[in-house]
């Protein structure tokens, strides 16, 4: 038993159970903090080792606990922590459920040591991640989530179809053992890449996660992507394929968040960009690189969830989303404004916020393999960054032209979990070493010299002043911008409808296929029962075509048949 | 604001000018081998950045925001 | 036990079959319970021979005496004992919702005691029927409870009145035609041959020549049994008669009709006929069509916005599954398309009991009309999301387990049908995600929709669904449960017969 409590997914899971059977008398969040502290004292012992369970004659490594797996564990359980302090004030037992689940699903996944239960836990973490969305409750919320679905099952689908050809080619159950270059690595590189949101299979998480609700993209904001980085860490360490595409990824997220307009929009083309950093560095290999890439995801769900934390607050406090609607409101809500701008300092990777001792090791890394131009790429995305998190967001947003917002006053959780989260970001940040005593790789890595500090400085003082120069021109304006989206929303779609148009045509085959002639057939039926009236030859037609295409295809298979015997054997 | 934004930059350079007497170990590129030549590149790239975000993708990429209200979708 | 029970399985149900009815005649009393024990006593005679089986291995057992190839046999196996077994299963919790519920359709028309006690034997001899079919060894013998199986599900399906009627004749002719392909093919072996009995066919065949009449009497028997099996582009008659049958008896139909009939392919194409040319053939175009069946229902399942119409279509894709694993018919792949006529027996008698109790309360069929529902009976609905994302393939969930083995069977296979199958498979999943989240995004997700009919009729909101509909829904989904993380177990129980069964038509073959 004490193993089970070892294992901080159980924890989530006991609540969820808890706030189920309670879902009427009270409000989940209570549990929702307190599981989400259990599961964190239970990491915080950092035990490693291995627990499994042989079911039904499959061996399952349900809890593999290294330095790896509990890093990411332990992030996960402090951000589940934060998120349910943040919506404690408004998340319902539903909302509660989903989040409890999504949040275990994910710890489990990164502490499966088997293939089976990484899968069972990656498609939990999909499913419960999906009904979060839907929480959203809107129109919208709805639309989007059907969209991340199909992406999810489409990536889901090229996961099973990987570890099914990996097994069956006489892999091991044990999570691992990929053969570089096989049908197998391929498949399940593609299933990760979806989630690690590598475009261009990236537009389900900038579609989706701003249409959740405010505390439902705290936790949206942490899981699925950081999840599949700690994939791409355990199974594609030096995938060198990764490092081009983790560059461009950084740019593309910072290109568009430029153009965007919706708050939560721009920090999730941020989610790409960050993860784009983390995905190079997997790609480089090296262990400064790999310990890069790890303490990157963990900073990154700290300063990430802060900032989403912000932009909710934002919402919460006057309803509106877009850049070009709000304006002039942080005299109502200072303290968030503070929190969101040490968030922002530490994305833009600036010295003594926690995105600076994790992003400056993955530079480094580039530059100690002479990777010249992803270097320069990684450092031209660290200034898009700033610009938009850290100057576009906030001056249109909380600072800039008032235009009479009214601001409602916020709940104190909402601004405790933002003072905690502010808290750790600049903790690390002053004492990295808490995070590197942590990292799983054996390389050090020193990160307040002078010269990364100065040319950090020097980056973030060139893009404020060039944000100063061009601050007419970044004006948002409410307007949207084609994504990969499109491509399933407007021309899938309408191959999808012509299909169905196709199907729905008349004709006896499609009537066969469709099996939907009851409904002609009824009045016939109603004539036969009430005599008098003579039933129409055309209404039994297609009564007649089902009979003739069986016996037809009984007639054509008994030909195909003979002909191929006769042609295996002839005479 | 201008002499504030100067005093800033030129302790930054003072600051890199100190780095490179000291002879620290630097990374990377050749915008960390000249002074100040991550401000250069900072410079550039945000106006590249801007210029191409702003000027190119906007005019190829921007609709309407009920754009997908119509279409039928998954 | 083991000289008596192989017979009790078949003349049991056969025997309630005509006693019920005649009991609701005479004392004109409602004979829920007599139906019921019955039911439980066929379980458990089926239960027993599956114990006894895996404990002592198969049984021959000699109806009347008489000894084959002269008399008729039956043939227990544990294939055949897991079929009797589901059948007889899901039959209780037939029963139980046909005891405690009420028809909704029937319930209009006016139900009667005696209405009831033949409804009630009506599906006695379903049962009968099917297990014959699951236990016979003579070909003929099965054609006789096909159609025995065939006439009690046409009047099952016509009960609801109405629509059901027309649905019921459209499922009479395609099973008229389909029984009658098969019967000429039995002829065209008789002819041939000079034998009913599958051993003896088996021990014979070898020594036909491979001439036109042989290939005739396979392509017929498959193609016959194909259409019962719904195997596309035979299908036709399945969305009809799943959506147009009263609830009670749709659970049962749904879950095991068309997976009896599948059985019986792979027990005559697989085992008794596999040593002809033409078998082979027509194995490999199964898998074929199978894979197309997969995908097509899939496509039509998604474009479908009536939930019952979209659990058929769902059906359609699901028995081109199992019929891939039976054109395979390698020992993993009969596994997997064993296991998924369990798996998905369990998750469609669970959604269509669901589905039917929903409707029968005046809840709709429409995907619109099941908004809000989960907040109203929680269980219940987790019961139904357990049986779609075992459907769907989500560990541990049974479905999943089989997806695997017909996943890992295609590896194995190779070629371009295994290509094929095995994308079919993968592709399938998705398409039942889409499908099924669709319906279950209303359910968790939607503000309840406003029933206008109630809201003016002033009626009391009740359960969604009839309690004696919420208990084989939720029983149904524990065992969906059980069923996955059993399955090592059970994939050790049955494959050995079927091993040294088709090892010892092979050795007998010269």
């Amino acid at each position: 038993m004490s193993a089970l409590f070892l294992h901080p997914a159980f924890w989530l899971f006991t609540g969820v159970l808890v706030v189920f059977a309670n879902r009427r008398r009270m409000p989940g969040t209570p549990v929702g903090v307190i599981v989400a502290l259990g599961a964190l004292l239970a990491l915080l012992r950092g035990v490693e080792g291995t627990l499994e369970t042989s079911v039904a004659g499959f061996r399952l490594v349900w809890f593999h606990a290294d330095r790896l797996s509990l890093l990411f564990a332990l992030v996960f359980a402090i951000v589940a922590l934060l998120g349910f302090l943040y919506g404690s004030h408004r998340m319902r037992a539903g909302e509660t459920v989903a989040a409890l689940l999504y949040a275990g699903s994910a710890i489990a996944t990164v502490l499966a040591g088997d293939w089976i239960t990484f899968f069972v836990f990656w498609e939990a973490m999909a499913l419960s991640s999906l009904a979060l969305i839907w929480q959203g409750g809107t129109a919208g919320a709805r639309r989007a989530g059907m969209r991340y679905l199909l992406v999810h099952a489409a990536g889901g689908a090229l996961l099973f179809a990987g570890i099914a050809l990996h097994l069956a080619g006489g892999g091991e159950t044990s999570l691992g053992g990929l053969v570089s270059g096989s049908p197998p690595f391929w498949l399940i590189l593609g299933a990760v890449a979806t989630n690690a949101a590598i475009p261009p299979l990236h537009a389900w998480l900038t579609d989706a996660y701003p249409e959740a609700s405010t505390s439902g993209s705290v936790f949206l904001s942490a899981f699925t992507t950081k999840t599949a980085v700690y994939a791409l860490l355990r199974l594609f360490p030096g995938t060198e394929i990764l490092v081009p595409l983790g560059a461009a990824m950084t740019l593309y997220g910072v290109v568009f968040a430029v153009i965007e307009n919706d708050i939560r929009r721009l920090l999730s083309y941020h989610i790409v960009s960050q993860v784009g950093y983390m995905v190079t560095a997997v790609g480089i290999g090296t262990q400064l690189a790999l310990n890069g890439a790890a303490s990157h995801a963990f900073s990154h769900i700290l300063y990430k969830a802060l900032l989403f934390m912000g932009a909710g607050a934002a919402i919460e406090a006057t309803g509106l989303r877009r850049l070009s609607d709000l304006g002039g409101i942080s005299r109502g809500m200072r303290f968030a404004v503070v929190m969101y701008g040490v968030g922002a300092l530490s994305i833009s990777g600036a010295p003594l916020f926690n995105g600076f001792i994790s992003k400056s090791m993955i530079v480094s890394a580039a530059a100690e393999e002479h990777l010249l131009w992803t270097e320069l790429l990684l450092v031209l995305a660290a200034v898009g960054t700033f610009l938009s998190v850290g100057l576009k967001l906030p001056w249109f947003a909380f600072f800039g032209e008032r235009r009479g917002v009214r601001v409602r006053p916020l709940p104190t959780n909402l601004l405790a979990a933002m003072g905690i989260g502010g808290g750790l970001c600049l903790l690390y940040g002053v004492f990295p070493d808490l995070l590197y005593s942590r990292l799983p790789y054996a390389a050090t890595y020193a990160p307040y010299t002078l010269d990364h500090v100065v040319s950090a400085m020097q980056l973030l003082v060139a893009t404020g002043f060039v944000f100063y120069l061009a601050r007419k021109t970044l004006v948002p304006s409410p307007a949207l911008a084609l994504d990969t989206d499109w491509l399933y929303r407007v021309p899938f779609a309408r191959v999808v409808a012509a299909i169905t148009r196709a199907l729905a045509a008349t004709g006896p085959l499609a009537q066969a296929l469709r099996g939907e002639t009851v409904v002609r057939l009824e009045a016939t039926a109603r004539r036969l029962a009430a005599p008098g009236a003579p039933p129409r030859r055309r209404e039994s037609f297609a009564f007649r075509a089902s009979i003739g295409w069986t016996v037809l295809f009984a007639a054509v298979a008994v030909v195909i048949t003979w002909i191929v015997v006769w042609l295996r054997n002839p005479g | 604001m201008a002499a504030g934004l100067g005093g800033v930059i030129a302790a930054l350079a003072a600051l890199d000018v100190l780095g490179f007497l000291s002879g620290a170990e630097h990374h990377g590129g050749i915008w960390n081998s000249v002074p100040l030549g991550d401000l250069a590149l900072g410079a550039l790239g945000a106006g590249i950045l801007v210029w191409f975000a702003k000027r190119i993708l906007k005019r190829l990429l921007s609709r309407p925001e009920n754009y997908y209200d119509g279409t039928r979708q998954p | 036990m083991r000289d008596v029970l192989p017979g009790l399985l078949v003349a049991l149900p056969l025997a309630g079959a005509a006693f019920l009815p005649l009991l609701a005649a005479l004392s004109r009393r409602t004979t829920r319970v007599p139906a019921l024990a019955l039911h439980v006593a066929i379980l458990a005679a089926a239960l027993a021979l599956f114990g006894s089986v895996a404990a002592g291995g198969p049984i021959r057992y000699a109806l009347g005496g008489w000894p084959g190839p002269w008399g008729i046999e039956l043939w227990l196996d544990g294939l055949s004992t897991l079929m009797a077994v589901l059948v007889s299963g899901m039959a209780c919790f037939a029963s139980f919702a046909q005891a405690f519920g009420s028809n909704e359709d029937g319930a209009a028309r006016g139900s009667t005691p005696l209405r009831e006690g033949l409804l009630r034997g009506a599906l006695l001899l379903l049962v009968a029927g099917l297990l014959g079919i699951v236990a016979t060894r003579d070909v003929f013998n099965l054609f006789v409870f096909l159609e025995i199986s065939s006439l009690a599900a046409y009047t099952l399906v016509a009960s609801g009145g109405g629509r059901s009627t027309v649905a019921a004749f459209r499922y009479l002719l395609a099973g008229t035609a389909a029984g009658s392909l098969y019967l000429f093919g039995v002829g065209f072996l008789y002819a041939l041959t000079g034998t009913l009995n599958m051993d003896d066919l088996a021990s014979r065949l070898p020594s036909v020549e491979a001439d036109a009449a042989l290939t005739v009497a396979v392509v017929l028997i498959a193609v016959g049994l194909s259409i019962k099996a719904a195997l596309f582009p035979l299908h036709g008659w399945l969305p009809d008669t799943y959506v147009y049958t009263p609830t009670p008896a749709a659970g049962f139909i749904a879950a095991v009709m068309a997976k009896v009939s599948a059985y019986a392919l792979l027990r005559l194409l697989g085992e008794v006929l596999a040593g002809t040319e033409a078998g082979a053939v027509v194995l490999e175009v199964m898998i074929w069509l199978g894979v197309a069946g997969v995908v097509a229902g899939g496509v039509l399942a998604v474009a479908q916005r009536a939930v019952t119409r979209m659990l058929a279509w769902s059906s359609i894709s699901a028995m081109g599954m199992i019929l891939i694993g039976v054109g395979m018919g390698s020992a993993l792949a009969i596994t997997g398309a064993l296991f998924h006529m369990a798996a998905h027996a369990l998750a469609k008698g669970c959604l269509f009991f669901g589905a039917g109790g929903v409707r029968a309360r005046g809840g709709g069929d429409d995907v619109e009309r099941w908004a809000g529902l989960g907040a109203r009976a929680p269980w219940t609905f987790a019961a139904l999301t357990v049986a779609a994302l075992s459907l769907i393939g989500i560990p541990p969930a049974a479905g999943f387990f089989s997806k695997y083995y017909l996943l890992s069977a295609s590896i194995a296979a190779g070629g371009p049908e295994g290509i094929a199958s095995f994308a079919a498979i993968i592709l399938s999943s998705l398409l039942a995600t889409v499908y099924f989240l669709r319906v279950l995004e209303a359910v968790w997700f939607r503000a309840p929709a406003e029933a206008p009919d109630r809201a003016s009729s002033g009626e009391p909101a009740g359960p969604v669904l009839p309690r004696p509909l919420a208990l084989p829904v939720v029983g149904l989904a524990v065992l969906i449960l059980l069923t996955g993380i059993f399955a090592r177990p059970f994939e050790r129980h049955v494959l050995p017969d079927w091993e040294t069964g088709t090892a010892r038509i092979a050795a007998e073959a010269p």
